[in-house]
């Protein structure tokens, strides 16, 4: 890894004569297989909610053996509290028939955010990188040797994609590299992209987002509840909310993921009960998934799942929605 | 009342990895400092794991996390909600990975008790970057912590960042800086890393060490296939020792199969807190096999 000044300058380690470059952000087609998903569906107002708005994940194919990435992330955004291989990983995957199998993971150090790196490469191997969980890039480069050639990978089937509402847990906090993120693990395991919304602490379970959601149609949909204080006190909202969304039309299936430490207060709640009896909704319970002695090791603090759990919860739901 | 934890604890040589107290207080502060003096990158794990504490307490026969808001100063505990005033509640403090522990002093207002209740028992770890925990997210996830945890031991631990780590660990035992008898010992023999020179003149003595300083011993590794021939090396080298049932030797390298490769690594090189839990489970079944007394 090379750390840069300005994303102008010449990487010292490489000739970049030999190379060409192309602005990933300028050829979004190429590179993101929902790019324009949400401008294009107007699901929540504030783009805020999402960190990645052309996608999770990149891919492409080309025939050069070596790859450089040029990149530019936005200054003072880093969550250092994470690890860098998640905050501001670049997690790299080749996929063979519908497998993705891991290939290296980079991340730069410290202050650094412009920084380029190199990767070796099986000429038209499919390539999937799963961008930074927490940080925001301001400009990425893929610069492929001279006289070859990139395009789009043949995994990009224009499906379309599994939403997933939630918080900082959707987005990835507290898992050791960007593409172990329970969204980005089902999307590996399903093969499809993965559009996240989220907000840090918790996206706002009201009728207006339930109303919004449930007019969403041809997506599978996954919503990260967690119950807080309020929403304890406030049990008629998740309802209602819970409600309007399970009774939408589309027949497209539903979770909802209630990380859930207080399910003995709720779960004679007869919200429970009816979401049952319909055939394409389904509720999570997160504690149920394991023994009561695995409590130590399934989360950090009372919030943030293990990548153990992350892992087991993403069974649980390409279960549901495979 | 301030207890400090540190000077409380028996001398050692080696990192302690739990520090436990019980306590019929449920509210008080944890004041800690701790050093982190280091340049080097740690991309692989989180900032909680390298620098900071982690509490846990018992409820109910079970550990639970502490929601702890940290500022790597104080944290303030408050489990008036958890537990019953009558009721002593047991803490478990894991110090950070990385950083070292300067000061661990628990305040509790007067009129409470406190006792520091260490494990009896003492659990010696020794290895080279996945002991040390490269690659997880929290110093509790750690297989060797949560073993110590459900087992009820005290670990310490000998672990290195250090391809060639068996020699480091052969000197430690030469230089008589194990000085106690541990009930068990786990010793990572991930060596397939290491150079040919290191393992032929430090493996055998290693174990030997092992065996002598702890009543029961196991030896892991894990090894990804293409290496195979290295763990049938390492099998040939431990034969003559595998007599009996003090010493046990498990083949971990199912974590670098297709089927938990991607789940449980980041690379060859590192293990994430995955592997650590399925690591914890494979040993818990063999300790109870055995039945050593858990």
């Amino acid at each position: 890894m090379e750390y840069l000044n300005s994303i102008d300058e010449n990487i010292r380690s490489v000739n970049e004569k030999e190379y060409m470059f192309i602005d990933v952000f300028q050829n979004k087609d190429l590179f993101f297989e929902n790019y324009d998903y949400i401008d294009n569906n107007s699901i929540i107002d504030e783009k805020s909610l999402n960190y990645n708005i052309y996608g999770n994940r990149m891919q492409f194919s080309t025939t050069s053996k070596k790859i450089v990435f040029k990149v530019e992330l936005k200054a003072n955004t880093t969550n250092l509290k994470l690890a860098d291989w998640n905050s501001r990983g670049f997690d790299v995957y080749k996929i063979k028939n519908n497998k993705y199998y891991h290939k290296t993971v980079f991340a730069p150090f410290g202050n650094n955010n412009i920084f380029s790196e190199v990767i070796s490469n099986t000429p038209n191997d499919d390539l999937c990188v799963f961008l930074p969980n927490f940080m925001h890039i301001q400009k990425i480069f893929i610069g492929i040797e001279r006289n070859n050639t990139i395009k789009k990978s043949k995994n990009m089937n224009n499906e379309n994609p599994i939403l997933f509402f939630g918080n900082s847990i959707t987005q990835g906090a507290s898992v050791s590299r960007s593409g172990n993120s329970y969204p980005n693990i089902i999307s590996r395991e399903l093969n499809k992209d993965a559009i996240i919304f989220y907000k840090t602490k918790q996206i706002e379970i009201n009728k207006q987002l339930a109303e919004k959601i449930s007019l969403i149609n041809n997506n599978d949909i996954v919503i990260l509840i967690s119950l807080n204080q309020y929403l304890i006190n406030h049990i008629h909202t998740l309802e209602e909310f819970i409600s309007i969304i399970s009774e939408s039309k589309t027949d497209r299936k539903i979770i909802f993921l209630i990380d859930d430490t207080s399910i003995r207060k709720l779960e004679n709640y007869h919200y429970r009960k009816n979401i049952h009896n319909r055939k394409n909704r389904v509720i999570i319970y997160f504690n149920e998934l394991f023994d009561e002695d695995e409590l130590d090791y399934i989360k950090y603090d009372d919030n943030h799942f293990s990548e153990y759990a992350t892992y087991i919860l993403s069974d649980k739901i390409c279960e549901f929605l495979g | 009342m301030i207890i400090d934890l540190l000077s409380t604890a028996e001398e050692s040589f080696l990192k302690k990895y739990a520090y436990k107290f019980k306590t019929d207080c449920t509210k008080f502060d944890i004041k800690y400092n701790i050093t982190t003096e280091y340049s080097r990158n740690y991309p692989q794990i989180s900032l909680n794991a390298r620098e900071e504490i982690q509490v846990l307490y018992k409820i109910k026969d079970h550990w639970n996390n502490y929601n702890a808001k940290a500022n790597q100063e104080t944290i303030s505990i408050d489990l008036s909600k958890e537990i019953s005033s009558e009721e002593h509640v047991e803490i478990i403090i894991h110090p950070p990975i990385v950083g070292d522990l300067t000061k661990l002093n628990i305040e509790i207002p007067q009129g409470f008790d406190i006792q520091i209740n260490d494990f009896q028992e003492k659990i010696l770890v020794a290895g080279g970057v996945h002991t040390y925990g490269m690659g997880i997210n929290a110093a509790g996830t750690m297989f060797s912590n949560i073993i110590a945890r459900k087992m009820n031991l005290t670990p310490y631990h000998l672990s290195f960042l250090d391809r060639n780590f068996l020699d480091k660990i052969d000197n430690y035992f030469v230089e008589d800086k194990i000085d106690c008898k541990y009930e068990y010992g786990i010793l990572e023999l991930d060596y397939y890393k290491q150079d040919d020179f290191i393992v032929d003149n430090f493996l055998l003595k290693t174990v030997r060490h092992m065996l002598k300083h702890c009543n029961k011993v196991i030896c892991w590794y894990t090894i990804p296939r293409y290496y195979k021939e290295k763990q049938y090396e390492l099998f040939y080298t431990l034969d003559p020792l595998l007599n009996g049932d003090k010493l046990i030797l498990k083949d971990m390298s199912f974590l670098h199969d297709s089927e938990f490769f991607d789940r449980c690594t980041s690379s060859n090189n590192f293990i994430n807190d995955y592997a650590n839990i399925l690591i914890y489970k494979i040993i818990k079944e063999d300790m109870e096999r055995l039945q050593w007394n858990i």
